[in-house]
Formats: C-alpha cells, structure tokens, sequence
C-alpha cells in the first residue's frame, strides 16, 4: 500500500474549522493540564552560528532564573537526517552552548538525547552534522533514545486513542527536559518546532521510522498525547537559520538570525510560528495545546526581550498548508 | 498489513527472510508476496539509484538515498534479474562507501557491495579502523559490524544464503 498523504492530512490540517475531523481533535481528552496562568518567552538576536551563541544563551537564560541546581537536564536537539547544505538540524554549536550554561547553572548532569525519525544510523547523523565533534568539545553524553532502554508508559491524553507507549528511560527520568527544535516548516503537520520536536523521544527500535505508529495515528493527535506525557520545561529554539517550503528535509534555508526561549513549549511555538509569519491558531496542535499544555494567546505571554516582528514575508510552505500564511503585518490573535 | 504503511527497510527485510524460508507450505502466496516487495523497491527508486527511507521523489524533489537503506534493498534483490535498478544503486553505494564512517551504514554497505562480488577489502580494512567492537552500545549494530568482518574470511552470510 502506497502512504497516502492526504491521509496524514485529513487528520492533521486542522485548517477547515467545522470539519468532522476538527470537531473531534477539538474534544477535551486531556487528563492533565500544564497550562500556566502566564509564560515568558524570549527573542534574542543571534546573527551566526558562533561561540558567541553561549554568551547569547548564558544571557537569555538568566532572564528565566531557572533553578536546575542538583537536576539531570536532558536536551532534545532535533536531529533528523543529514543532508549537505540542508539546514535540517538543530546547530550542535546551539546545544553545546546548552550544555555549558546548564552545567554552569548547577545541573547534576546534562545529556543530549534524539531518536532521529528518518534516518535510522543515528550515528552517521552525529558524525556527518558535526554533533560527534561538538558534544566531544564539551565532554557531552550522547543518548540514542531509538535504542534506549523503554518502559511502559501511559498517555495523559488520549487524542490518538492509544493507551500507552514504550519510551525511553533516559527521557521518563529526566528532572528537566529541554526541547530544542529546528525552526521548520513540515509538509505534513505545518510547522516543526518545540511539540513536534519531542516525536524523537518516541523509540524506532520498537515503533520503527520514521516512528510508524505516529503517523498512522495521527501526527497532530500525537504530539498532543506525547506533549500531555513528556512534560517539557523549557524550550531553545535555533531560529538562526530556519528552513522554509518544503521541510522538514528539503525546504530552503530562511536566516531570522533569532534563538527563541521559553518556559512552555505552546507559547514557544505560537512565538515561532509568528516569526514565521503565520498564525499559530490555525495550527491544530498548537490551538489544542492551549487548552492545557500552554498559552498561545499573546495576552497571555510575557515577551521578556525583543518583540515578536512578523516577515513581511511569510514562510513559503507546500500547497496545503498555505492557509497559514498571515499576508501583511497586522497579525491578530484570537 | 493494516494500520501500517510500506517503507525500504522493513520490506527488504520482509523479502530477504521471505526468499530464505523453508518448508512454507502456501509457496504460491510467499512468491506473491515477494513480488510485491520487489515491485514495491523499484518503485521507491530514488533517480540517481538507491533508497531513501520511503518515496523516492516528493513533492517533485529527489531525495538522497540512505547507505543503509540502499544496502538491505540490494541484499533483498540479489537474486533478481540484472536491471538498471541495481546498477545504478551498486554505483551509488560504491560512491557513498568512500564517505561512510558509520559503523552500521558503513558494515551494510560492505555486505551488500560484497554480495554482488564488487571488491571490498579495502572498505573492510578501513571499517575495522573506524570501529572499536568495544565501544559499539548497540547489539544491532555490533551483529552487522561482526557480519562486515566475517566477510573478510569469505564468509558473507547474504551470499551464502543466496546460493544455497
């Protein structure tokens, strides 16, 4: 049988606001709720990829006076596929800053964790990206979590229908886990930032690549129930040199010379996707996810240093995530 | 199968043990099966030869072939007919194995270059000195190293299997 996309689509595009599909995804079926009164978000410029990013970082997280002292800080970078000249990855120079400024703030221990969802040799991912060499500089563990060992785990939402899932030991015993995405357009869910990051944690070794079961599932349905489980606490977004049009592997690369922090992963990515020059509420996961993983409305984020400041371009994206694109510069938010 | 979808690598490991069964009586329906893996493989092709994880082409972009992916195909055709298919993605391979360090890519492409009795010696030679058995966490991984090396002492397992 030939993957058909308008299949992942129909459940994914949450775009048609009365659709059958919609209406479903938009049913409370959340048993927790993590959803602060208010989150705090911060833009800061980085022109390049330098070592003066741990500066940046060093600086941005100080705004959030995070208390990691004694904690196992897992970061998540978002490592896919490697490919010449695609900026498809987060920056190992991004995570190595991490690594430094966590264990600067006291953290017990700071590992780097991904499960690639497309290439299965996560190794040759490491190697040919140049993370081997960066998280070597910084003395940094590297956990594989497609083959770590699992543990049974049951979902705290129940969006896909599923009931559990095998993950990672690594990610379950982490104090604090960190999402450090790729700032991407995605040709099946629309965007790929903090929530949609966290499919890495889910293991190939037992639900196979590009994590099966997930897109047969649903991929907006999915990161909902994996963002409901995995709780995560903060987010570092290398927005420096994002990618548009077809992502997550072949878009172009679009510079915003940005990094973006937060302490919610739903207002992280509404920030994002405003960079993007979309509007985050007509992507179904993050309009979900303000219902309890997070905020999403501007009145309730604190942007705590630069202002969000839409493209007068949007993104470009594939054909049928076009209703995204906010055209102009006067974005309102629902 | 329902409530799953067909991409490279689990069909090439579908048709490889598939073509390796023995005393199956429903034959008529594995050699079925197998013809619709072999079908299915070409049809993922990526245009420069090889395979990438699913689709070859998507949204009208070519994507780049998997070391990986293209090897464990390779193995599951062996015993096709000659094409351009294979061709092309043995050329690819042999290219990919100059750049290769990773131990599972790297001992895959090893195994199936050499069971289509392309040279590989000098891949070998290098890959045992990329590699440190004891630094390998990963059993999958060490299992195919361990496969790479055997080959070294004539012993590749997917040739043997395909001539008997």
């Amino acid at each position: 049988m030939k993957l058909d996309r308008r299949t992942f689509l129909t459940a994914s595009l949450g775009l048609a606001a009365g659709t059958s599909t919609t209406a479903l995804l938009n049913r409370p079926k959340y048993h927790v709720t993590r959803r602060q009164p208010r989150s705090r978000v911060a833009i800061l410029g980085a022109e390049s990829y330098s070592h003066k990013l741990e500066s940046i970082l060093q600086y941005g997280l100080g705004l959030f006076h995070l208390d990691v002292r004694g904690k196992t800080v897992l970061l998540k970078p978002n490592l896919v596929d490697y490919i010449s000249g695609n900026h498809i990855n987060t920056h190992p120079l991004l995570v190595s800053a991490a690594v430094q400024c966590f264990r600067r703030l006291g953290a017990k221990s700071v590992l780097v964790g991904e499960g690639p969802g497309h290439q299965r040799d996560t190794e040759l991912v490491l190697l040919e990206s140049a993370f081997s060499e960066a998280l070597r500089q910084v003395k940094a563990p590297f956990v594989d979590l497609n083959r770590d060992e699992l543990a049974i785990t049951p979902l705290l939402a129940g969006y896909t229908g599923m009931k559990r899932l095998w993950l990672p030991r690594t990610v379950l015993e982490a104090d604090f886990v960190v999402s450090m995405p790729k700032v991407k357009t995605h040709h099946w869910s629309g965007v790929t930032l903090s929530m949609k990051n966290m499919f890495g944690v889910v293991p190939g070794a037992k639900y196979g690549w590009p994590k099966n079961i997930l897109h047969w599932k649903g991929i907006q349905e999915s990161i909902l129930d994996l963002c409901a489980t995995v709780p995560v606490h903060f987010v570092i977004a290398d927005a420096i040199v994002a990618m548009e049009g077809n992502g997550p592997l072949n878009g172009h690369p679009r510079p915003l010379n940005r990094i973006v922090l937060a302490d919610d992963p739903v207002a992280a990515d509404a920030t994002c996707a405003r960079l993007m020059g979309f509007d985050p509420t007509r992507i179904t996961h993050i309009r979900i996810g303000a219902q309890f993983l997070g905020n999403a409305s501007i009145e309730r984020i604190d942007q705590i240093a630069e202002a969000v400041c839409a493209p007068a371009n949007p993104f470009e994206v594939v054909p049928e995530f076009q209703p995204l694109r906010v055209k102009g510069s006067a974005q309102r938010d629902s | 199968m329902p409530e799953t979808v067909s991409w490279v690598v689990p069909t090439a490991y579908s048709i490889l043990a598939l073509k390796h069964s023995r005393g199956i009586s429903q034959q008529n329906l594995v050699h079925l099966r197998i013809r619709r893996g072999v079908e299915m493989l070409y049809d993922r092709i990526c245009p420069e030869g090889g395979w990438n994880a699913g689709n070859g082409v998507v949204y009208g972009f070519p994507l780049a072939p998997h070391a990986d992916a293209t090897a464990l195909a390779l193995l599951s055709l062996l015993s096709e007919p000659p094409n351009h298919f294979i061709t092309s993605s043995l050329d690819w391979l042999e290219q990919r194995a100059e750049t290769c360090f990773a131990p599972w890519s790297f001992a895959w492409t090893i195994l199936a270059l050499d069971a289509f009795g392309l040279p590989t010696a000098l891949l070998t030679d290098r890959l045992s000195s990329v590699v440190d058995p004891a630094e390998v966490n990963d059993c999958g991984t060490l299992a195919v190293v361990s496969l790479a090396f055997g080959r070294a002492a004539g012993d590749n397992a997917f040739r043997v299997a395909h001539e008997t």
